[in-house]
């Protein structure tokens, strides 16, 4: 496996350490990406979990979006690389840019619509297709705040996720429901070990942190 | 009612507003006189709120500084001129260039945008159409529900749109949707609310309506070919972007490629909507009124001109997160340069882009624009309009995708070859000292200017760790990804390149530190040209649109560093 040591920056941070991580602290960096149908909050629930932040009036994505966050299981660091993407059928054609080599997704609906619903099947099917074969998908039931006006129904989504071996939780990004624990969870289904995971999920060394530079504005 | 009654009663009415009035202030602070918020100094929006109606998060600075005044009486000076313009429109083009390089006044931007567009002369040749448009969208449109979608989270930090259903949301939901129906070729695509957005900024609905369809269906803009479906004109346009990268800004490409940043990620929005929300609004303004001025070339130079000014820090950030986040978020906050600043190193990065004929990039295909006659009604099929999502990908679509994913394969070949020599290495060594002894070597080879060197501020380009993330470099394994299209490209490319002559030489009041590296990137590129007939092909190969990964890897590492010589990166405006 071709997993190198990664060499930290000026703080000094990385000594060269056995790819195998003998170390007590892994760390692990997987490629997430979220998926659904136009204003379901797929941003939404990306900017809670980033920056437990909710913004009532979240502009739309244009292409798409990147962001880090990076969580802890027992000893392992776990850092998702979350593409957020548009969800206009128009920028369907450059989904599959995102979710290639993608070790995980969020497939998100809106429980007040039906056919956000139905598309987020589209997508499993599509990742099921495309997608990295062993990638872990979750079904993410959005906008649970509302589910006194729900359209689809907690226990159709729970079977239909059964059906499909897909992680399931309604969330709401404006309240934080389940927000961290559906990505903790995915972290958890995820492989953490070298041997286990064969999709390219690169284990390094833990300290890569510490190479972050400061925004320093220029001048 | 007699005219006596009418008169009676109307000083009637300003007997009891005055009656009124005093009331109020004899009341003075006592609590039952209850006035607005907005009537009073601590009404927080005014305080939030900038020249443009955006409402900032906390409070805007109380005084002007110095600056800022001095602007603000150069601006009522241009006012002045630019009514007077406006008068004896067109101007000679010289004059129209240099004012609206200079930046259109604010209050100027209604009557100069109107007349940059033709939207009037539009109107008057399209009497009634709008309506018209807007009538059969209300019985037609299959885009309302994701045109409503987007209303409703568009500008709601301004105050035109900040409330539900206000005055700007609706003529906005109305421009949008009588569009889908005008051009239903092009319908409705994300990017295009943020485009009528800010034309409805400085116009009124009808107008917004021609001016955004001279952007979309004009030559000169061409945004039809952005949003259409397929995106023809993003990908020819990142293709150019990338060619240009990769000719002046060899470093920065190289350290974009190492980290997974394609230039799709980062530059989607800045075509699609012209660097709104990527960059502060009033520079965006700015980059519009240029746009709207010299069309679409203006977009790729703006775009080389954000890398070129920032490229030190973006050098210094090593994550793919940081670099885009930089892109996407910090500099929509606070750009580091003023507006002025930012528009002449634009106009100079243009003029650069001119002598390198790197300004205008391959001409557009029949599909970037329309087909079908416009205003033409067209009633959607069934699928459409019970809003049917496709299962399939369209061929355009298919062909999207096969670009793209030939895209990621390419830059994951040449992260490869990049860091090739080292990954054997690594893999049984002792990696620090690995490296350590990497850079040694490094500094031994590099050239006697090595201020141009690519190691003179810390950033060395073999690293190891770009390799280990096999998850992006695990799909090489097909070495023929180049179309025929990039084939076709490379070398004349190269050609053009070596027949630049040294045009701006006789204009040294302008210049910057910009020009000096591009010539001596011109010298060097002459230098090797007679010197030395092998460097002569590493070179055209070198400034190929896409290189090899057999020829990359047999480059050697003298000639890495020349190429590093040839870059403009340690340059400074």
């Amino acid at each position: 496996m071709a997993t190198s040591p990664r060499t930290g920056g000026a703080s000094g941070a990385g000594t060269a350490q056995r790819p195998n991580g003998t170390s007590q602290n892994k760390s692990c960096q997987f490629k997430l990406v979220l998926l659904g149908e136009s204003a379901v909050g797929k941003s939404s629930l990306v900017l809670r979990f980033v920056k437990g932040q909710f913004h009532e009036y979240q502009e739309s994505t244009i292409g798409a979006a990147f962001l880090t966050q990076t969580i802890c299981i027992e000893d392992t660091v776990v850092k998702f690389e979350i593409w957020d993407t548009a969800g206009q059928e128009r920028y369907h054609s450059l989904a599959p840019m995102y979710y290639r080599g993608a070790q995980a997704a969020i497939v998100v609906y809106d429980i007040q619509n039906q056919d956000s619903f139905q598309r987020a099947k589209t997508w499993v099917k599509e990742l099921h297709k495309q997608a990295s074969p062993n990638i872990v998908i979750a079904l993410a039931g959005n906008k649970a705040d509302l589910s006194n006006i729900r359209v689809v129904e907690f226990d159709e989504a729970k079977q239909y996720a059964e059906e499909n071996g897909l992680l399931f939780m309604e969330t709401s990004a404006k309240t934080g429901m389940n927000v961290n624990d559906i990505f903790l969870a995915i972290a958890k289904k995820l492989p953490k070990n070298d041997g286990a995971n064969n999709q390219g999920t690169s284990i390094r060394p833990n300290g890569n942190e510490t190479n972050r530079p400061t925004n320093n504005c220029c001048k | 009612m007699t005219d006596g009654e009418q008169q009676e009663a109307l000083v009637k009415r300003a007997e009891d507003e005055r009656e009124g009035i005093f009331r109020r202030y004899e009341l003075g602070l006592d609590p039952t006189n209850k006035v607005d918020s907005w009537e009073n100094p601590t009404f927080e929006i005014y305080h939030i709120t900038d020249k443009y109606g955006f409402m900032h998060d906390s409070r805007l600075p109380e005084t002007r500084d110095a600056q800022e005044v001095h602007r603000t009486k150069i601006e009522v000076e241009r006012v002045k001129k630019w009514v007077k313009m406006l008068e004896t429109w067109p101007p000679p083009p010289d004059k129209l260039h240099k004012r609206i390089y200079k930046g259109i006044p604010d209050r100027m931007r209604w009557p100069a945008w109107l007349r940059l567009l033709n939207v009037e002369q539009s109107i008057e040749n399209n009497k009634n159409v709008y309506n018209r448009m807007l009538t059969l969208a209300k019985k037609y449109s299959t885009e309302t529900r994701q045109i409503d979608a987007d209303v409703n989270r568009q500008f709601r930090d301004n105050l035109a749109y900040r409330e539900r259903y206000s005055v700007k949301q609706c003529s906005l939901f109305n421009v949008l949707n009588a569009y889908s129906i005008y051009n239903s070729e092009l319908g409705y695509c994300q990017g295009m609310a943020c485009v009528a957005g800010v034309l409805l900024l400085y116009m009124q609905e009808e107008q917004a309506f021609w001016a955004l369809n001279t952007l979309i269906t004009d030559q000169k803009y061409g945004m039809h070919g952005l949003f259409i479906e397929g995106f023809p004109k993003l990908t020819r346009f990142i293709d150019h972007h990338d060619r240009i990268l990769s000719k002046i800004m060899r470093k920065l490409h190289k350290h974009f490629t190492k980290h997974n940043v394609d230039a799709l990620l980062y530059a989607i929005k800045w075509f699609f909507v012209v660097f709104v929300e990527r960059v502060p609004f009033s520079l965006s303004l700015r980059v519009w009124d240029i746009f709207l001025l010299d069309g679409d070339k203006v977009i790729l130079s703006m775009a080389i001109t954000i890398l070129y000014l920032h490229k030190d820090e973006l050098l210094h950030l090593k994550d793919m997160d940081a670099i885009i986040e930089y892109l996407q978020v910090k500099l929509h906050k606070n750009f580091g340069y003023n507006d002025d600043d930012a528009i002449q190193a634009l106009e100079r990065v243009m003029k650069k882009l001119k002598d390198l004929k790197l300004d205008v990039p391959p001409p557009a295909k029949s599909n970037e624009f329309p087909t079908r006659t416009l205003g033409d009604f067209v009633e959607a099929d069934m699928e459409k309009k019970i809003g049917r999502r496709r299962n399939d990908y369209t061929d355009t679509e298919k062909q999207v995708i096969t670009d793209v994913i030939s895209r990621q394969e390419q830059n994951a070949i040449e992260v490869q070859s990049t860091v090739s020599y080292e990954t054997s290495e690594c893999a049984t060594g002792d990696a620090y000292s690995m490296k350590t002894y990497q850079s040694i070597t490094s500094l031994a080879t590099s050239p006697a200017n090595s201020s141009y060197s690519l190691y003179s501020n810390g950033y060395v380009v073999t690293t190891p760790e770009s390799v280990q993330d096999n998850a992006r470099s695990q799909s090489i394994h097909n070495l023929s990804y180049l179309t025929a299209q990039q084939q076709s490209y490379a070398p004349a490319n190269g050609l053009q390149h070596m027949r630049h002559s040294f045009s701006s030489e006789s204009d040294s009041r302008n210049r910057l530190d910009l020009d000096q590296a591009l010539e001596a990137l011109q010298r060097q590129q002459l230098h090797m040209h007679t010197k030395s007939p092998s460097s002569q092909g590493v070179y055209i190969i070198h400034n190929g649109h896409h290189q090899e990964a057999s020829d990359r890897n047999g480059v050697n590492d003298a000639d890495d560093d020349d190429d590093d010589a040839l870059s403009v990166e340690n340059t400074r405006l």
